[in-house]
This record gives C-alpha cells, structure tokens and sequence, in this order.
C-alpha cells in the first residue's frame, strides 16, 4: 500500500533503475515516459529516419535496462550511460546491415536542389526551407559515424560537451573538434545556397 | 593566411546561435578574427541554424507497441525476481567475514586431520587386571602330571590375540568359573594322565607381560599339599555360596 503511494515522479533517474530490474511497472512508466522520445529522435536520426529500425532499437534498449540494469553503475549519471548504450546498439546495427550507405544513396538521388542557388534561407519561402531543410538531412546522413553522433547529442538531444565526452568515451577536446569538422562538412555540401561562402570556404581549404 | 579552428569553442557557438555577423560588437568580431571569416561565419550559423530549427520540429513519435512489448518483459523480469528473491536474500545476508572463514576452517580441521583413537585403558583396569592375575597365581592345587608348557589355557575369554579383548574387565562370573575350574582340577584324580594347563594365564596383556610370574612349574612344584587342598576347598565354598 505504501508503495502505491510513492511519487516516482521526485525519484532520480539512478533510483528509478534498481526499481525497474525488480520489475516495478510504476517505476518502469516514469523512466520510459522521461527517454522514449529523446531515445527514439535519436535513433530516428541515426538511423536515417528508419522509424521500424528506430522502434526495434528503442524496444532493445529498455530491454537492457530491464534486464542488464543492475550492471548501471549508480554513480554514474544515468543519461549518459543510456546514450553510450543507445549508440553502440546504433554500432551494431551498422555493421549488422549495410542501409545507411544504400539510404544515403537513395535519399541524395531523389533530392535535387533548387535552380536558384542565392535563394536566402531567411526568406519565408515554405519551399525553400523545406528543399534547405532536406537537403540538410541528406548531408546529415552522409557524414562519419563519430562526427553524426556527435553532432546530434550536440544539437539535437542538447547534452553538453563534457556529457557527450562521457557518451563517447574520448575526451572533451576531441568532442568539440568533431563538431566543427560536423559543421564544416555540412556547410561544405550546403555551400549551394550560400554563394558567397562558398568562394571563402575554397579560399580556406587552398590556404588551409 | 588565416588560420581555421580545430574545434568549436561554446562561446562562439552561442554567438552563432544567436547573432549574424553583422550583430556582432567589435569586441565579439575580434574574438573570431582569427577563426571565422565573416562569410565563414554566415554559412557556418545558416547551417547551425537549420539543423537545430529542423531538430526542433521533426518530432517523430515511438509506437506504442513498443511500450507493450517492454511490460511483457518487465512482467517477466518481475517473475524471476520474485522468484530468486528468497535466495539473495539468504546469500546477501549480511554476516561477518569471520564466520564463515571459521565453519570452513573447522570443517577442513574435522575432515582432514589423521584423528587416532586412544587405547580405552585406564588406571582401575590395569589395577583390576593385576589384581585378577594375582588371584590366580595365588591359587594351589595343581595336579602333578607330565603336562607340556605350550598347553591351551582353560579360559580362552578376553586372551585371544584380538586386541580389543584385551581391555575387557574380569566379570564375577568370570572369576567363578575360574575357581569352579580349579576345583575340579584339584579334585580329579592323579592316577589320571591329564592334559591339563599346567598354568592359569590371565586374561590381559598385563599379565601375558608379566610372563616371570606365570611360568610353567616343574615337575617339584607340582607337589600336592594336603593343606593347600582343603585352603583351596574352603576358598571355593566361600566363593560359590557367595
């Protein structure tokens, strides 16, 4: 009765783990309800917008924690050992099928930019933004491994550079050196809507 | 030449975030002089820009199946919690280290070490032994016969070569049957060619050592005296109505 009564709501992340590998579904609810969609968006965007492939992959992951959750090391913060889990899982399923070069191929075919290339992505041109906004995803896709993931806990999932450190096992330097090379590779294959950049960009990689 | 970072400095992450080029102060513009050209700058926020705008309103949602899927799993988990509950429980029990190294140890003591088991011989035994062959050394009355020395003693009881024989006390009716023996060898006639002991051996290892005093007798010894006839005859009686 008393432990109908408990708030898992006030409980931690790292308190709630040891509930749900005894198999408490209250505890399990509040953890699932505060991951399942930053986990899901993260594997939705690591694997190239495959919502099966995601959904596969979220259900494993909470089958870790279900399972294999007393192997968590409560000190440790909790959301990072999620995201270390969730982007080996991501590893796996790159080696395990090869759709992420085949998708990348597909996906940059089907997009074809726009004739003018000055359009301005300021203008509140709703096709623009979406041709932009694809084009962006495309590029997203193509980049490393170890530059996407990076750049999605970055920008998407909002860990900081010391949390993604942690995700990633490598140090904090590291982290931010492969966000400006993500950057610069993204701006690089972009470069089409920004003339002007593009002419520095090429002047930077001469002299570079 | 311009140099270009290696990395993304959080600050300059946050002006991108925030501002174009054209916003920056002077003091901000001077901390990218060296970094980002204002081009550079431009295309480096459009695209920041874009992914973090895009991030923001792609919002795909899990299945729900998922969610049902997992409460079947925890379901089971919760199973095989329940059920290896009681063991951790006992296993994780809290006990000092010092109990069970000491249960180990003592058994490996009981299991291991050579036990021997000591001779069930005390000081009353060797005393009622010593005490039983004098009383047979003591008793006359042999008939002279022509009696050879390795002659089997009457009473095999508690002499055999069996050696946990050889603690066994001397009971009343041993000590009667003995002397009832003797009375009969007393009285049998000497005419008599007998194969008789020539010696009463004592019924422990005591007395089998104390070999000086039970020797076979000779031909001399054997002399019948009248008077250790009728001592002997007494002696008996007293002992059989006893």
């Amino acid at each position: 009765m008393i432990n109908l009564l408990k708030n898992y709501k006030k409980y931690s992340d790292e308190k709630l783990v040891p509930l749900v590998v005894k198999g408490n579904e209250r505890a399990f609810n509040e953890l699932y309800s505060r991951y399942e969609k930053k986990m899901y968006r993260f594997f939705y965007r690591m694997l190239n917008r495959d919502t099966e492939r995601a959904n596969d992959l979220l259900q494993d992951l909470f089958i870790k924690i279900i399972e294999k959750g007393d192997r968590f090391d409560t000190d440790r913060k909790f959301s990072t050992w999620l995201y270390a889990v969730a982007g080996n899982l991501c590893k796996n399923e790159y080696r395990r099928v090869e759709r992420l070069t085949n998708n990348q191929e597909k996906m940059i075919t089907d997009v074809r930019p726009g004739p003018d290339n000055e359009m301005d992505f300021y203008l509140p041109n709703a096709i623009d933004r979406s041709l932009f906004t694809t084009r962006l995803t495309n590029a997203l896709e193509e980049l490393e491994d170890i530059h996407r993931t990076c750049f999605i806990l970055r920008y998407q999932e909002e860990l900081s550079i010391k949390e993604i450190s942690e995700v990633m096992d490598c140090p904090e330097g590291t982290v931010k050196s492969r966000l400006y090379y993500a950057l610069r590779k993204l701006s690089d294959k972009l470069q089409v809507f920004r003339p002007e950049a593009v002419k520095e960009m090429n002047y930077e990689k001469q002299t570079g | 030449m311009r140099s270009r970072p290696a990395n993304i400095d959080p600050q300059i992450e946050q002006l991108m975030l925030t501002r174009s080029y054209a916003q920056l102060t002077e003091e901000e513009i001077r901390l990218l002089e060296d970094k980002f050209s204002p081009a550079y700058y431009d295309a480096t926020r459009k695209t920041l820009l874009a992914a973090t705008d895009m991030f923001a309103r792609d919002l795909p949602l899990p299945s729900p199946k998922v969610k049902a899927n997992l409460l079947k799993v925890l379901a089971t988990q919760k199973e095989k919690s329940v059920n290896s509950n009681w063991w951790s429980t006992l296993l994780n029990y809290p006990v000092p280290a010092w109990q069970p190294a000491l249960t180990v140890s003592l058994v490996v003591l009981y299991f291991f070490i050579p036990w021997t088991e000591t001779p069930n011989v005390n000081e009353k035994d060797l005393l009622a032994a010593q005490e039983t062959d004098t009383t047979y050394e003591s008793a006359p009355g042999y008939l002279a016969a022509a009696v050879p020395v390795t002659t089997v003693p009457v009473r095999r009881k508690n002499v055999g070569p069996v050696s946990a024989d050889l603690h066994q006390k001397n009971t009343i009716l041993d000590t009667l049957q003995g002397v009832a023996q003797t009375i009969q060898r007393t009285f049998r006639p000497a005419a008599e060619v007998l194969s008789v002991p020539a010696m009463q051996l004592s019924n422990s290892t005591f007395a089998a050592n104390d070999s000086a005093e039970v020797r076979p007798k000779t031909m001399e010894e054997y002399f019948i005296d009248p008077a250790n006839i009728m001592a002997v005859q007494d002696q008996s009686r007293r002992l059989v109505s006893f």
